[in-house]
């Protein structure tokens, strides 16, 4: 008995001595990871989406926006007591400030996001009236692309960067108008999508290697803390199309649509018509606020390759408009235009 | 079986999962400690061993960047180690890698994929003891890398996260021989000393164009590259186990590890994770 005691004993201590240091290094370490699932009270998320937004969003130098005001304005407005559908339309209204076209709030039931970068303009663009009395129904489509060869000059419809075009039906797309003496695209009303399809099209329009923008990504907390830009290049495709172009824009050419448009905006052979485009040249990234909502918002900053903004949009070479009278007698001068200038 | 007792265990200790891995070590110690019934190899003998292991693994994860809610989640846990041991030194190489699917309770569509591996290397001299006596204590550089790559679902365009870093660190192991038994109790620790972390500006490379457009790709991996000590980078690891000899070429180690994890970037990752590990040794 008293062998494998005075065995144990040297044992014993070295285990508890392990297991105390364990103990000790293990729950100061947990607790330094701080690894406690946060609050999801009503003020805590509201704290929460501030605190995240003012570390993370991207355009506050940019807009000229001072998020501390925004903070002092909304919380007077909030207690844990109201109802989610009051809490939810006050931080809808907080992340209206922004007027961005990314930032959104999205609940179980709700979704709020803000649209006036092209609801509060002229549509200048009636899609009905293209098809019915420019394509007269009658034009053929690759993908999700629509287009036709009227007089030697084409035109394409691409009205969703979010609907992919495959490489293969960019190339059929291009040599259906490899005989003609210039091309329309028309992207009016396309919100954007994924910025491969409008690099696909886009590659297809270069000879060589294109610097077509730069990005910058936030770095750390402070509202103008941000990594070095980052040129973004793309490549040409086997299929080039040589011709003149004409890019059809309007106020919800947005996102990855203003993103092409910018591209389209470094070709010398190409010119763009009608309005502005919406903007949005941030990425959208995003955050699980405690509740479970779901946070959008700007993460980068989209630069020209001369190193300017595009977060306001792309301006036209020409800027051309729809009247109220050109719309009911189905007339779009913006198409109209375009085609006379490559005739 | 290790699974079932950590369900069973973790509706009640799920905040305080540090309870859970002591209980752990405690209950493998204290198994080891009044088994007295082994005989065999009481000697660590110089030469090559070769060892695979599965573990249990309890990972709980909070990466800022896309929310303050942890996520945790069970899994296995794999490694395969190498390792030549001399008269007064031993070098180690140890892979080792888990696929974890991590929940958050209270936000049953948030959820995440991990991929996490590390290599470890470490070259370990012996300050005091030898084989032939019951305590023996080693400490030595090494050097250490990791790659994890996240998947976050419900989320949009960003829904990926990426680090690697590679480590200089530091190590340090204890042996304790008990008796006649051919039992060793282990305890092995590794501390970052210095660190370059790689962690793309974005979070990945980028989800949607960049991925085509090769002459973008290498943009962001090492433009967020950083040197640094414990303030950006830590991962503690620490295993305590007990070996057993069984004969003359194999052994059996039961070891309960766990790891400590901290990014401390814009993008800032903590993770903790907990494993009950079976390993079996091939000594040569």
């Amino acid at each position: 008995m008293s062998r494998s005691f005075l065995l144990i004993r040297p044992i014993q201590s070295f285990f508890y001595a392990c297991w105390l240091l364990l103990l000790f290094t293990q729950t100061s370490c947990e607790k330094a990871l701080n690894l406690d699932d946060v609050p999801d009270d009503k003020i805590s998320v509201f704290e929460d989406l501030w605190r995240y937004m003012d570390q993370h969003y991207s355009l506050f130098a940019e807009k000229g926006i001072s998020w501390d005001s925004v903070y002092q304005a909304y919380l007077p407005k909030l207690s844990d007591d109201i109802p989610d559908r009051q809490f939810f339309n006050v931080l809808e209204s907080m992340l209206a400030t922004l007027k961005d076209g990314h930032v959104a709030l999205i609940s179980e039931n709700d979704t709020a996001g803000y649209d006036n970068f092209y609801k509060a303009f002229p549509l200048n663009f009636n899609h009905q009236n293209i098809t019915r009395n420019y394509l007269q129904n009658d034009y053929k489509t690759i993908g999700p692309v629509e287009f036709k060869i009227v007089e030697n000059i084409g035109y394409i419809y691409y009205g969703s960067f979010s609907e992919n075009i495959t490489d293969e039906e960019a190339d059929r797309l291009f040599l259906e108008m490899k005989d003609t003496k210039g091309l329309i695209i028309d992207v009016r009303n396309n919100n954007g999508g994924q910025l491969i399809n409008a690099n696909r099209i886009f590659s297809r329009l270069i000879k060589e290697r294109t610097l077509v923008k730069y990005e910058r990504t936030k770095k750390g907390k402070a509202h103008d803390d941000f990594y070095d830009p980052v040129p973004y290049y793309i490549s040409p495709s086997s299929v080039y199309y040589a011709p003149a172009l004409v890019l059809l824009t309007n106020r919800a050419c947005y996102s990855a649509c203003n993103d092409f448009a910018l591209y389209i905006s470094g070709l010398p052979r190409a010119r763009i018509f009608g309005d502005q485009t919406g903007g949005g040249g941030a990425i959208p990234d995003n955050y699980i606020l405690p509740n479970g909502w779901k946070l959008q918002y700007s993460s980068t900053v989209t630069l020209s390759p001369a190193g300017k903004s595009i977060e306001n949009g792309i301006v036209p070479h020409q800027s051309i408009g729809i009247s109220y009278q050109d719309e009911i007698s189905g007339k779009d001068p913006i198409l109209e235009k375009a085609f006379l200038s490559l005739q | 079986m290790q699974a079932v007792l950590f369900a069973g265990i973790k509706r009640r200790l799920r905040k305080k999962h540090f309870l859970l891995s002591n209980c752990f070590a405690s209950a493998i110690a204290f198994f080891f400690l009044f088994a007295d019934t082994a005989t065999g190899q009481t000697e660590e003998d110089a030469g090559w061993r070769i060892s695979a292991g599965v573990s249990g693994s309890y990972t709980v994860l909070k990466e800022d960047h896309f929310s303050r809610q942890t996520l945790t989640g069970y899994a296995p846990a794999y490694q395969l180690t190498l390792s030549y041991s001399g008269k007064n030194s031993v070098h180690e190489l140890g892979l080792f890698y888990s696929k974890d699917i991590l929940r958050n309770d209270l936000i049953p569509a948030f959820s995440a994929e991990q991929n996490y591996v590390r290599v470890i290397y470490s070259n370990m001299y012996t300050i005091t003891g030898n084989t032939e006596k019951a305590f023996l204590l080693r400490i030595g550089p090494g050097l250490s890398g990791l790659i994890a790559r996240r998947t976050y679902k419900e989320l949009i365009n960003n829904n990926e996260s990426f680090e690697t870093a590679v480590s200089l660190h530091a190590a340090a192991e204890a042996h304790y021989r008990i008796g006649g038994s051919g039992l060793i109790l282990k305890n092995n620790i590794i501390l970052p000393v210095v660190s370059l972390l790689a962690q793309p500006a974005f979070g990945s490379e980028r989800s949607e164009a960049d991925i085509e457009e090769k002459e973008t790709a290498d943009i962001s991996y090492f433009k967020g590259a950083s040197v640094g000590g414990w303030s950006s980078f830590v991962l503690v690891r620490n295993e305590f186990g007990i070996s057993k000899e069984i004969s003359r070429h194999h052994a059996l180690t039961a070891a309960y590890i766990w790891e400590f994890y901290r990014v401390n970037t814009s993008r800032k990752i903590s993770q903790a994770s907990h494993q009950l590990s079976l390993r079996y040794t091939y000594i040569l």
